[in-house]
């Protein structure tokens, strides 16, 4: 039997106690719901309700926007750019740590063309972050409008982009497994990065599917061991080819994690995959769902499995197990 | 046959040594890394009708933790005002000599594990979950959560956290495991009808007490201040959990007592007022640490239970102490303790549960809280040997006795001379 103990991402943040405590929704505090007594079980070092009644039962501050400027745009598909842009240290400094992520806008469009996106790379030095697009539908065509030295809007920052983030905050001097597919290749850069960090030795399989190109490869060759192209997918069932490298692998190097940065299909694959081995690896996935507001209040971020619990996965930090199982469709 | 008992103060620590003899594996979840939970600061026992208790738990073999209470004794044989014959226990040095007897007794304890949900099959408690995700298993289950905090109520109630032993910031919150069974929990509430309690009392560092002071506390065990006029504040007697210690003395002096620590019998104190008093121009609280501002509160999670300490409505799960009623005191978390922690193993072995009668104090005590509440219906007051509603009821019954062959012979008139120090089977 396994317990899903979650936390909040924004939990004793600057921007905790959030709109859901004003809401009566909560995830973490039974007070801020609306009950008449302290029930806390997933305790998240800090007493959410404590902080709302001394900060005036007020929210605290809300996310702001960020001026930023293109610096460059590079297209390294006919479909995927990307960009570097230049914005405050106060946003970048948010950023550095795996599962980042942003709003992005053209300065001059409506709120409607905010898209959610992963931050590939910082530079702390320059103030500079390195963003990936896949050019997709109208949000992201708007974006492709933007040239170098033109303006955007950045609202954030935003830490939910991967779940199972304490074991990759956790793993040190181990083999680790990453795999990507895709644009997916973006939020697999700070993971390795930080892996890497922590002296973890990373074997990483990569499927560039529609996008047809690696343009993570400087990342990969200064912060992995080795990394391999792949076929990851066969109509929707992991390929021979990529299950028995995958188990090799595993049974070669003993991995304590695999990182997995894929659609949910291959996310849930690969953990089913794992579950069926006899080692004991603890799994972390990206966190793939459709996000608007990025504060819980819109609902686009809203999971229910077979369990009937409600998540809202813009702000809950859980293991993917309780993600990825008990779903009908992915 | 495996007990689980959540919460290991005293309750929990009685709870675990009844068991043990009874013959079972037992095995105490303590959130914090110390046993004794708000023990590591309390330290008064045998007063008034304590003694009686104790005596009566001594008798019937479950007297293992006040001859440990006795033996750590700083002051024995103490009057303080509507107080008599009062023992104080080291605070400082209790909690190693009771886990080391626990643990010499072969109970497995198990600090910083904190509990956080159980599974449950029908009304049956299958297991616990930890705050790790670690799922236990059990046959019979304890709780002796106790009622304090945590944060959220003693904010909501309270005057926020003071930063008390329990220190939930460090360790994470109680959880309700009535609770969390889906039962609803009982809040007591005060004379005007706020719910919950502040904990009576706050500790001085003793070294922050003038020389004559800490000299006068060391000898005698009591210290006794007047408190300057324009600073008596009579009203904060109604917040206070403990009723045996709400008389106009307590408000109008500064009355300590030595517990290792300075025990000043108010639930908390500004700072400033109290360098006011002659003696105490420097001194400082150790417990809670926010002390001028406020004090833990409690009573806001008590189960609804029968004579046997078992939780109605939950087919296998016992309770004790604050968690079993709007009980003070250590001498009441250990007696409800103790009979928990027996009958939970007289359940594993489908025998009947041992009902103390109430011509005894603990009986008594366990029946008449019962029969307050849910006859009743009085959420107001609560219950202790030591004072209050209930002394007074001890003596009119004539049950208070500081005879100890006396109480001996009345437990063995009833057949439960060393009832909880047999092994069961």
């Amino acid at each position: 039997m396994k317990y899903e103990g979650f936390t909040c991402m924004d939990a004793g943040t600057d921007y905790c106690p959030c709109h859901l405590a004003e809401t009566g929704d909560c995830i973490i505090c039974s007070m801020l719901q609306g009950k008449n007594e302290c029930n806390c079980n997933n305790w998240c070092s800090t007493c959410i309700y404590n902080d709302y009644i001394s900060n005036g039962e007020k929210v605290k501050e809300k996310r702001q926007y960020y001026e930023g400027q293109i610096i460059e745009k590079e297209y390294v598909s006919d479909t995927v750019i990307i960009f570097k842009i230049k914005t405050s240290y106060s946003l970048v400094k948010e950023l550095a740590l795996p599962g980042s992520f942003i709003f992005i806008k053209h300065s001059k469009s409506d709120s409607y063309y905010e898209i959610p996106l992963s931050v590939m790379n910082i530079s702390l030095n320059d103030n500079i972050i390195e963003l990936a697009i896949e050019i997709k539908g109208p949000k992201t065509n708007k974006i492709d409008e933007l040239d170098k030295d033109d303006a955007v809007l950045l609202r954030g920052p935003y830490w939910n982009g991967i779940m199972g983030i304490k074991y990759i905050d956790e793993i040190s001097h181990s083999n680790v497994i990453t795999i990507a597919k895709g644009i997916h290749q973006a939020p697999l850069v700070s993971v390795i990065k930080y892996l890497n960090s922590n002296n973890n030795d990373i074997y990483t399989f990569l499927d560039t599917g529609r996008i047809k190109k690696i343009f993570i490869e400087d990342h990969l060759d200064k912060s992995t061991e080795k990394y391999f192209e792949t076929n990851i997918l066969t109509k929707d069932m992991l390929s021979i080819q990529f299950k028995n490298m995958l188990l090799d692998y595993i049974d070669k190097i003993k991995p304590s994690l695999i990182f997995c940065a894929g659609s949910d299909l291959i996310n849930n694959n690969v953990l089913q995959l794992i579950k069926n081995t006899s080692h004991e690896i603890k799994f972390a996935c990206t966190n793939n769902s459709k996000m608007s507001c990025g504060e819980g209040i819109c609902g686009c971020c809203t999971l229910m499995n077979n369990d009937f619990k409600l998540r809202r996965l813009c702000k809950m930090q859980t293991d993917p197990e309780f993600i990825l199982q008990g779903r009908l469709i992915y | 046959m495996k007990v689980i008992i959540i919460g290991g103060g005293w309750a929990g620590c009685a709870a675990s040594i009844t068991a043990k003899k009874a013959g079972a594996e037992v095995h105490i979840y303590e959130k914090t890394d110390m046993l004794l939970g708000l023990g590591n600061v309390g330290g008064i026992m045998r007063n008034n009708g304590r003694f009686t208790a104790s005596e009566e738990l001594i008798a019937m073999g479950a007297g293992d933790l006040i001859s440990l209470a006795d033996k750590n004794a700083t002051h024995t044989n103490i009057d303080f005002p509507n107080h008599k014959h009062a023992t104080f226990y080291n605070v400082n040095t209790m909690e190693s000599l009771v886990r080391e007897y626990l643990e010499n007794k072969g109970v497995n304890v198990h600090t910083t594990k904190r509990v956080v949900d159980i599974e449950k099959s029908n009304n049956k408690i299958k297991g616990i979950y930890l705050h790790d995700g670690d799922f236990v298993d059990g046959d019979v289950f304890i709780e002796t959560t106790g009622s304090t905090g945590p944060m959220g109520n003693c904010l909501k109630y309270g005057n926020g956290c003071c930063m008390c032993v329990l220190r939930c910031p460090a360790f994470g919150p109680r959880v309700s495991i009535t609770k969390k069974a889906g039962l609803e929990d009982i809040m007591c509430q005060r004379e005007n009808g706020k719910f919950g309690a502040f904990s009576g009392s706050c500790k001085l560092a003793k070294e922050s007490l003038s020389e004559e002071i800490r000299n006068e506390l060391n000898n005698k065990g009591v210290v006794i201040l007047k408190i300057p006029e324009k600073d008596i504040n009579l009203d904060k007697l109604n917040d206070k959990v403990c009723q045996q210690y709400a008389f106009k003395e307590f408000a109008e002096n500064i009355i300590l007592l030595d517990t290792g620590h300075a025990k000043l019998m108010t639930p908390y104190y500004d700072l400033k007022k109290l360098r006011n008093v002659k003696g105490l121009e420097n001194v400082r609280f150790v417990d809670p640490y926010a002390g001028s501002k406020g004090n833990s509160i409690r009573y806001l999670s008590s189960a609804r239970r029968d004579n046997s300490m078992k939780v109605l409505d939950i087919d296998n799960l016992f309770c004790a102490g604050e968690k079993s009623g709007f009980f003070i005191g250590h001498t009441e978390a250990i007696a409800t303790g103790s009979i928990a922690g027996h009958n939970a193993v007289r359940f594993l072995y489908n025998m009947n549960p041992v009902v103390l009668p109430e011509e005894t104090a603990i009986g008594n005590l366990i029946s008449y809280a019962n029969y307050m509440l849910n006859v009743k219906k009085d959420y107001k007051t609560r219950y202790t040997f030591a004072g209050s509603v209930y002394f007074e009821r001890m003596q009119e019954l004539g049950i208070y006795s500081i005879d100890k062959n006396k109480i001996r012979e009345k437990i063995k008139s009833f057949g439960l001379e060393d009832i909880f120090s047999k092994k069961l089977i």
